[in-house]
């Protein structure tokens, strides 16, 4: 497995370190050189579309990645893992569901293909999961997706809708946030960075509600919260390592010490001791609106990452 | 506001109904009659299922009389793609190729 060093080595000056977002954790979460793509938000090239942002360079500069991954990859095999976490379309503005969008991103398409990605699902694709349900056909796509160390779940893939009070899927008021999404869309076509503006006005509110809800007490009284979805993945992580969870996995095959999310478009590295043990959760921000973030896993190392050739 | 209210509702309930859309192509073939091309076709079972051509050009001048073109007019054409792998300047790319094609009229 090549380690964090010698992939930082091989990519040369492509790559930096975003705001010192590295970290070693006290035991190894990968046994593969774990790279993760966050949010896309590949459209029909039009004025909505946030990957290209009529841009032209951003879409080369998504290329250029990859072309070193194709290349990193037939030279390390399966010791390399892509991993990308979801919003990968944006279905919620789609013009023809996926399918006009494969027309206009083929190769990015392609690429994420061949290198044999995996596909976790986020708020903006995850009715490819939804449409064929009852089916059983989700086109390869993970509801989550975990690290495996000697038998052990180490760390979960998660999109972060999960954490997300205005955009959770299976809740009404996720329901409510999809529509806001796609009348925010429509006002892209007035004015393209609309979605960017009512994000930053949307999480300031939120940050101002969480310390000062009149509801509930003040959880933070120095005013700093170093991520706003710490709490739920630490919380989920602990009840997994406790074995309470439904799914196939018992107690004796989880370990889980660091979630790994998206969709905030917001990096960020944390960490946080909790009874007894340290859990860490990495956001891995985003590839759209500004941002061209990579998340990267080897062995106990772990960094964000900017892409910039 | 009573109007800002009703704009709003109208735009949640039309980009609603925009997923309402989403159909597989077999369930759109559900309302079509289609015939797959592939070459060498005999020509009788085209006019069979669309009957005579709504036009029947002349050859091109220089061509040949026995190499003739027939147009419809209102068909339905269902093109269906793959991706392509291609070398460029040695790095990989893909495009959309057309793999089949179905003509097909309104049953």
């Amino acid at each position: 497995m090549l380690s964090l060093d010698e992939f930082l080595e091989k990519s040369k000056d492509n790559i930096k370190i975003y705001k010192n977002f590295r970290l070693q954790a006290d035991r190894d979460i990968t046994s593969r050189l774990t790279i993760c793509i966050p949010d896309m938000h590949l459209l029909e090239r039009g004025h909505n579309d946030d990957f290209l942002d009529n841009k032209p360079e951003h879409e080369e500069r998504f290329l250029s990645l990859f072309d070193f991954l194709f290349n990193l990859r037939r030279e390390e095999g399966d010791g390399l893992e892509v991993i990308q976490l979801g919003d990968m379309f944006d279905l919620w503005q789609a013009k023809g569901n996926t399918n006009l969008i494969v027309e206009a991103y083929p190769s990015i398409i392609g690429l994420l293909e061949k290198i044999k990605t995996v596909y976790v699902v986020g708020n903006h694709d995850i009715d490819l999961v939804r449409w064929y349900k009852d089916k059983g056909e989700t086109f390869g796509r993970n509801w989550r997706y975990y690290s495996i160390i000697e038998g052990k779940l180490r760390a979960i893939y998660e999109h972060g809708f999960q954490a997300d009070f205005a955009n959770n899927q299976e809740s009404w008021t996720g329901a409510i946030g999809k529509e806001i999404s796609r009348i925010v869309g429509m006002m892209e076509y007035i004015y393209p960075d609309i979605d960017v503006l009512l994000g930053f006005i949307w999480d300031s509110i939120v940050r101002a509600f969480s310390k000062y809800n009149v509801f509930t007490p003040v959880k933070d009284p120095q005013g700093f919260d170093p991520h706003e979805y710490l709490n739920f993945y630490i919380n989920l992580m602990e009840k997994y390592n406790n074995g309470r969870t439904l799914d196939r996995y018992g107690p004796d095959d989880i370990d889980l010490t660091l979630a790994v999310i998206g969709h905030t478009h917001l990096a960020r590295l944390v960490k946080m001791p909790k009874n007894g043990r340290i859990y860490y959760l990495m956001d891995w921000g985003s590839w759209v609106n500004g941002g061209h973030e990579i998340g990267i896993i080897s062995g106990k190392d772990m960094a964000i990452c900017q892409w910039d050739s | 506001m009573k109007h800002f209210v009703i704009v709003l509702l109208g735009v949640i309930l039309l980009t609603s109904c925009a997923t309402f859309q989403e159909r597989t192509l077999s369930q759109v073939k559900e309302d079509l009659d289609c015939i797959k091309y592939k070459e060498g076709i005999n020509w009788g079972q085209i006019s069979e299922k669309f009957s005579d051509p709504d036009i029947a050009p002349l050859p091109e001048h220089g061509t040949d009389l026995i190499r003739n073109t027939r147009v419809y007019k209102d068909k339905v054409i269902i093109f269906y793609t793959e991706m392509q792998e291609v070398k460029e300047m040695e790095k990989v790319r893909f495009y959309e190729v057309v793999t089949n094609i179905e003509v097909c009229k309104e049953k």
